[in-house]
């Protein structure tokens, strides 16, 4: 064995992994070649991409970048800890450019260890008007970058089956996909649509209303316990765990516990005043749910209106 | 920026008469640079004068233009011609905005300060009389920002007339002129001869604190430092302390937090021995003060203040109202104590800390509300300085207890990590009884940065006591973890070894240790797996050879194999290191 | 911690346009600026170019100013003229519907048939602030807007009571008179007249303009006891064949709405949403909440939130203030209104702005309605209105400039997928006039969605018997122990 370390090909990625831990944005060319990477990796994984056990799952982050570290705080670095996302790295928060960097440099770095799957914000459109792409903007000075992570976003899993048996994904279930299979058969490389099967996997929501319903949010539908449990049956599942939703406790049963949703980021927005939390799910798949506050906060406004006049200019 | 000056200048100029805001905005804000493409001559022929007939514009681009123009100086030629500036900054100064008002006068200040003197007389004190007389209240408030600047470079008599303009300004009848004054009075104050200053501006800065409004008074506080500095000591005691006690008991709250949040600037400027005799009390009224907002003021102060008491003295006044605050009814205020409280125990002594400090700690340790803790907790060391671990122990200890089972997690960190502390002062026996099982509780901890952190505690404690201690009271134990069945915590195990390892002999290395890290290489994880090759990694050079061939390498070589790319990683990682030495 | 440390209380109290303008004007009278300098050289090309035949000279910056154009400072900012709109172009009718006790209300509609779409404006706004959007639906939908109490052509017995109470109740009687069936009202103890008979009362009073064929349909099924509700149609222009629009266009199944009518009640009212936008908005989630609205099945707010709305009350007198107190006509203010960016499409502003105004003795154009009279009632309007918002069962869409504006218990609602946001960044707070395309996009998608009108979905099905294909990016297939 001669010459150099197997570490020394790491060495770039991990000092942009060390760089981005200490929310620094990575240099523009990084990005985009991370992006590129990122693609030939995900490119390989399934629109239902099996997951071993044990994994730490968690739901959505939006860019609260304190607050993913926190998560790591609380559900231990990666890679030593698996973890598997549920989609929606970006938008809202202050830092979506640093959050979602650091998930995909992990993921290019670390791909066993770390899944992340689509969330119904990893989209052109709903970034244009969320706060991503503006943030992009602010930080690179284009939209390059913007256009680099949008990309790679079409590439992003939309499901996760852990140990075939717990089902993750962002949103919810779709009316026209009632079969695992279904999904494995979907071309998702491609623009969030505006309805159908990808957008409704994305968007739909569980209800305490039995059977199917028009979702309130304008995509996807709302589904019952009846559909729940028929899904479960039908694909031998015990859990189908999705975000999308917040939850004030961070996480909540629902449909007599054939759903979970969870949601890790805390005090969203900045003003919501819930608790995240993580489903770590053991070795023997068993679960365990860790609940957290947001991190204390250095910089970051504590409240969303900003002293000193930018108030809308409402005319009543 | 770079890009900027490719941009086609002209477009920049089209866009400064665009029809949309956003465009001259955009203009606006690359001015400069629309100047320099133009060059001084034309700056001045065209483009001031251009900018003089626009300045009926939206409040953000008035803003930007008010910044950009600060800074024009050079553009228009140096400053001989810094003059042609003032009349549109001028402008600026009198619309409505506030801000855009408060930028032009930053902007007017600049600029002022650049002119040669005698233009400063000629061009710069008029727009002072302009602004200062003038018929709308927004002109005469950006006038008070003006007169630091130009007086000291004013002839006599032009200074005289300056204290006369001020003097009409304090008396404005309209609040914000008085409000403005209030606060650019310290500032004037600090350029004005002393002698003027006593007889000329107290009696105004008197007047202004006596204000009907307490928006003026609140300001009026702000200049008490300055007016201190100005003064000289002596006068400043005889004239600002009369207005302090007033101010400590002003009626309006905003302006008691003011004083609160002041006070210990002004005993500074004003002595220690003014301190104690005249503004202890004064403090002390603050301390009680009805309003919570006041008491989260004045205790956040509390230890700074008493840095210039006399032991003596903190504990007749200041510690009552300390053991009151540490029951406050707010949170807020029980924090804000709780974060500097510890800092009184040096000025106390070892004594009068134990007597009097030490019930107050052990009443915010017990608070409900965990930043109360956290905040007691994360300034331990402090008191242990003064008082001695011993004492600290006997008092704390039961607390800590109970601290260490906090379910704020940042809590139950704060006391792992200050167990090491405690260990090397109580010793070996008082460890084992009492925190040892804490500690080995926190190995299993939920939250992973607790574990992380007492795998760290563990070393901090087996260096203190010694190896052969810690191969039979801490080996033990921490090894048996290794049953858990959740791989995140037989990864503790195996950090907890990796920090213990160079602690303990080589002998409970290679024949306790390493058994356990040899099992854990067949692991069902593959995490567990790599922090194996990860931790060998580390060992390899503290063995010896032949246990590093023996048993190190092979099970290395072992895991080179694995399915698992990180795995595999990792190990040949290791094995490249005990082949060529550690890296780094 | 929430200290409040108010060493800087906010300036700029008082003090309006006139002020700062004649503060403007006085300075820069006053003041001479730089001497006139010799005629600048003109210049070549643009810049950028390398033009090495047109080297700078040598006393300036890097970029020469020869080489920008002389006189480019001459031609001054374009203030363009603007003309005012003609509201016929986009409306069919204006009517003026008379409410017992209320007062005649001035209403602007377009289309005939489909559900209605109730568009309320904000506060100093009309009806014609809808003109963009209407235009856009009216093919599919009947659109109305009113001129609220106080604002527009409408004239009531108190011009001043702009109570939440009062305007939302204006808009229940409105929605009966023009809209609603007899008998409908399930609320009998409500001092409001009750529901004109079928759209076009028979009490129909002709007014300025003959009227067009009234309404023929239940002519007298007068079942309430008091007085009805009138209606002047107000025929615009060629087109408009009848000012009767038809009832409800599709029977749904099943007779009655869950809300149930009163005894004795007729046929259904067609399906209703309300489209509110700021103070409008509140009025709509405010009259919703009455449910005496039947067969209501959606609310759209523009541009209103409580909590950032009533953080922004504090400001709103300065807002006012700032306004330009009069013009010399309307299209000065047309253009002011662009100029000053609180307008971002000039179409929509020539045809709301002079709506605002109404003409002074001395031929001058002030504001119509005194908005610094309702402040009593602004708290009003906002006070609670996100949770009332997101108790209303029926859809709802909230569009928005932007997502800051959500306070903690929408952007909660809108996290637990309550209701749909719609963001348009680009537009101002009256987001249907800047971006009124987009808008009725949004709208006409709302009404689609969630079937207006409409009878039940039947829910999309996997197709049955259909094979599900095998995965065509296929990751790693982890199988324990494999290599």
């Amino acid at each position: 064995m001669a010459g150099e370390p197997p570490a020394a090909q790491f060495a770039d990625l991990d000092a942009n992994i060390a760089k981005l831990l200490k929310c620094e944005p990575l240099a523009e060319a990084d990005v985009k070649a991370l992006c590129e990477k990122a693609k030939e990796i995900l490119a390989e994984e399934s629109n239902v991409q099996p997951v071993r056990c044990p994994v730490t799952v968690c739901g959505d982050i939006h860019g609260q970048f304190n607050d993913l570290l926190e998560l790591f705080r609380i559900g231990g670095d990666s890679p030593n800890t698996n973890y598997l996302f549920m989609g929606d790295y970006v938008d809202r928060g202050y830092h979506s450019v640093e959050t979602v960097s650091l998930l995909v440099a992990l993921k290019v770095r670390f791909r066993d260890r770390i899944t992340i799957l689509r969330g119904n914000h990893e989209s052109r459109q709903i970034t244009q008007v969320y706060g991503f792409y503006d943030e992009c903007l602010r930080k690179y000075g284009s939209a390059d970058v913007w256009k680099a992570f949008t990309d790679l976003f079409d590439y992003l899993p939309l499901t996760g089956l852990v140990e075939s048996k717990i089902f993750c994904l962002h949103g919810g279930l779709s009316p026209t996909l009632e079969a695992l299979d279904h999904i494995r058969a979907l071309d998702r490389i491609q623009e969030v649509p505006h309805e159908g099967p990808m957008c409704d996997l994305l968007w739909s929501d569980p209800d305490d209303r039995g059977g199917w319903g028009i979702s309130p949010r304008g995509a996807g539908y709302t589904f019952g316990a009846d559909i729940s449990a028929a899904y479960n049956h039908a694909n031998g599942l015990d859990l189908i765990s999705r975000a999308h939703q917040l939850v004030m406790e961070g996480y909540n049963w629902s449909h007599e516990q054939a759903v979970v949703t969870i949601f890790s980021a805390p005090n969203y927005c900045y003003r919501c005043g819930n608790l995240a939390a993580i489903m770590e799910v053991s070795d023997d798949m068993s679960r365990t749910f860790q609940k957290f506050e947001p991190a204390p906060r250095r910089g970051e406004p504590e409240t969303v209106f900003r002293a000193g006049g930018t108030t809308p200019d409402y005319f009543l | 920026m770079a890009d900027d000056s490719l941009l086609p200048i002209a477009i920049l100029i089209d866009e400064l008469k665009s029809d949309e805001p956003l465009r001259r905005l955009n203009s606006i804000s690359r001015l400069g640079l629309i100047a320099q493409a133009l060059g001084e001559e034309r700056t001045r022929a065209e483009l001031i004068p251009f900018l003089s007939e626009n300045v009926d514009d939206e409040d953000e681009v008035l803003l930007a233009q008010a910044e950009q123009l600060g800074n024009f100086v050079p553009y228009v030629g140096g400053p001989q011609y810094a003059y042609l500036l003032l009349p549109l900054l001028e402008t600026l100064s009198t619309v409505e905005e506030t801000v855009v008002r408060d930028k032009a006068v930053d902007s007017l200040c600049k600029v002022g300060a650049s002119m040669p003197d005698a233009h400063s007389c000629e061009h710069f004190v008029p727009i002072i009389k302009r602004l200062g007389s003038g018929e709308w209240f927004t002109s005469r408030v950006s006038a008070c920002g003006l007169f630091a600047t130009a007086y000291p470079r004013c002839t006599p008599m032009l200074k005289a007339e300056l204290r006369q303009l001020y003097a009409q300004l304090c008396r404005d009848e309209t609040p914000m002129v008085r409000r403005a004054a209030a606060q650019k009075l310290g500032g004037f104050a600090k350029v004005v001869e002393r002698d003027y200053c006593s007889r000329e501006l107290m009696p105004l800065f008197t007047d202004l604190t006596q204000d009907d409004q307490d928006s003026v008074r609140l300001l009026a506080v702000e200049s008490c430092g300055a007016f201190a500095q100005a003064l000289g000591q002596q006068d400043a005691t005889s004239m600002l302390l009369p207005i302090i006690h007033k101010f400590a008991q002003d009626k309006s709250w905003r302006v008691r937090y003011n004083v609160a949040q002041q006070l210990v600037q002004l005993c500074e400027a004003l002595g220690a021995e003014v301190t104690r005799i005249e503004l202890t009390p004064n403090f002390v009224r603050l301390l009680r003060d009805p309003e919570a907002e006041v008491r989260v003021a004045a205790a956040g102060k509390v230890s700074a203040f008493s840095k210039l008491l006399t032991p003596q003295q903190i504990v007749t006044s200041v510690i009552p109202c300390v053991r009151e605050l540490s029951m406050d009814s707010s949170q807020y205020v029980r924090a804000a104590l709780a974060g500097v409280v510890m800092e009184m125990a040096p000025v106390l002594g070892k004594q009068l800390t134990i007597d009097h400090l030490v019930p107050i700690f052990l009443t915010l340790l017990k608070d409900v509300y965990p930043d109360v803790r956290l905040n007691v907790i994360s300034k331990l060391d402090q008191v242990n300085q003064v008082i001695g671990i011993d004492l600290l122990a006997q008092s704390l200890l039961p607390a800590i207890e109970e601290l260490a089972e906090d379910k704020h997690w940042r809590v139950r960190l704060a006391i792992v990590e200050h167990i090491p502390l405690l260990a090397s002062q109580l010793g070996a026996d008082f460890f084992q009884d009492k925190l040892g099982p804490q500690c080995m509780k926190s190995l299993e901890d939920q939250v992973a940065s607790i574990r992380e952190a007492s795998t760290r505690t563990l070393a901090k404690v087996a260096q203190e006591f010694g190896p052969d201690w810690a191969r039979d009271h801490l080996v033990p134990h921490v090894l048996g973890l290794i049953k858990n069945p959740h791989y995140l915590y037989r990864m503790t195990v195996l950090g907890a070894i990796s920090s213990l390892a160079t602690i303990v002999s080589s002998d409970v290395l290679c024949n306790h240790m390493m058994p356990v890290l040899t099992n854990a290489s067949k692991d069902k994880v593959p995490n567990v797996k790599f922090n194996v090759a990860k931790i060998m990694e580390r060992l390899a050079p503290l063995v010896s050879r032949s246990v590093l061939e023996s048993t190190i390498r092979p099970v290395l070589l072992e895991l080179c194999e694995d399915p698992d790319m990180d795995v595999r990683f990792y190990a040949r990682q290791a094995l490249y290191a005990c082949d060529h030495g550690p890296q780094q | 911690m929430d200290c409040f440390p108010g060493s800087r209380p906010p300036g700029g109290m008082g003090g309006s346009a006139d002020l700062r303008r004649k503060a403007l004007a006085v300075h820069a009278a006053g003041a001479t600026v730089a001497p006139t300098l010799a005629p600048p050289v003109a210049g070549l090309a643009t810049l950028g170019e390398d033009d090495e035949s047109s080297s700078p000279k040598a006393d300036q910056g890097p970029q020469a100013g020869s080489a920008i154009p002389a006189g480019i400072f001459e031609q001054p900012k374009p203030r363009g003229a603007f003309a005012v709109g003609n509201w016929k172009a986009y409306w069919d009718r204006r009517e003026e519907v008379t409410l017992p006790g209320r007062g005649t209300f001035n209403v602007y509609s377009a289309g005939e048939a489909g559900p209605v779409v109730l568009c309320v404006h904000g506060g100093g706004y009309s009806g014609l602030t809808w003109s963009l959007v209407a235009k856009r639906l009216k093919d599919r939908y009947r659109v109305l807007a009113p001129d609220l109490r106080g604002h527009g052509l409408t004239t009531t017995q108190d011009d001043d009571d702009f109570s939440k109470q009062t305007m939302a109740d204006d808009l229940v009687a409105l929605w009966e008179a023009l809209v609603g069936t007899p008998g409908g009202s399930a609320s009998a103890d409500t001092p409001s007249p009750p529901p004109a008979p079928a759209p076009a009362g028979p009490a129909c009073s002709p007014s300025s303009a003959p009227s067009a064929p009234a309404a023929t349909s239940a002519p007298a099924s007068q079942a309430s006891p008091s007085t009805p509700s009138t209606v002047a149609p107000t025929p615009a222009g060629a087109g408009t064949v009848s000012a009767s629009p038809p009832g409800a266009p599709r029977v749904p199944a099943g007779g009655t709405a869950a809300a149930g009518p009163g005894p004795g009640s007729g046929s259904q009212p067609p399906a209703c949403v309300l489209v509110g936008h700021s103070m409008g908005g509140g009025l709509v989630v405010w009259a919703a909440l009455s449910k005496r609205i039947r067969r209501l099945e959606g609310v759209v707010v523009i541009d209103v939130v409580e909590g950032t709305a009533l953080a922004a009350l504090p400001h709103m007198m300065n807002v006012l203030a700032a306004r330009p107190a009069s013009f010399a006509s309307p299209a000065e203010a047309v253009t002011w209104a662009t100029r000053s960016g609180m307008s971002r499409c000039k179409e929509a502003a020539a045809l709301s702005i002079p709506a605002q105004l109404r003409e002074q003795p001395d031929g001058s154009w002030s504001w119509r309605t005194p908005l610094v009279r309702s402040r009593p009632h602004w708290e009003g309007w906002y006070e609670g209105l996100s949770e009332a918002f997101l108790q209303l069962t029926c859809p709802k869409a909230l569009i928005l400039a932007g997502t800051d504006r959500l306070d903690r218990s929408l952007t909660i609602g809108q996290m637990q997928g309550k209701f749909q946001l719609i963001l348009m960044p680009t537009a101002g707070h009256a987001i249907h006039e800047d971006e009124a395309d987009r808008t009725a996009d949004h709208l006409l998608a709302f009404l689609r969605r969630f079937r207006v009108g409409e009878g039940p979905l039947t829910f999309p099905k996997a197709p049955a018997g259909t094979r599900p294909v095998l995965p065509v990016v296929a990751g790693p297939v982890l199988v324990p122990g494999s290599k």
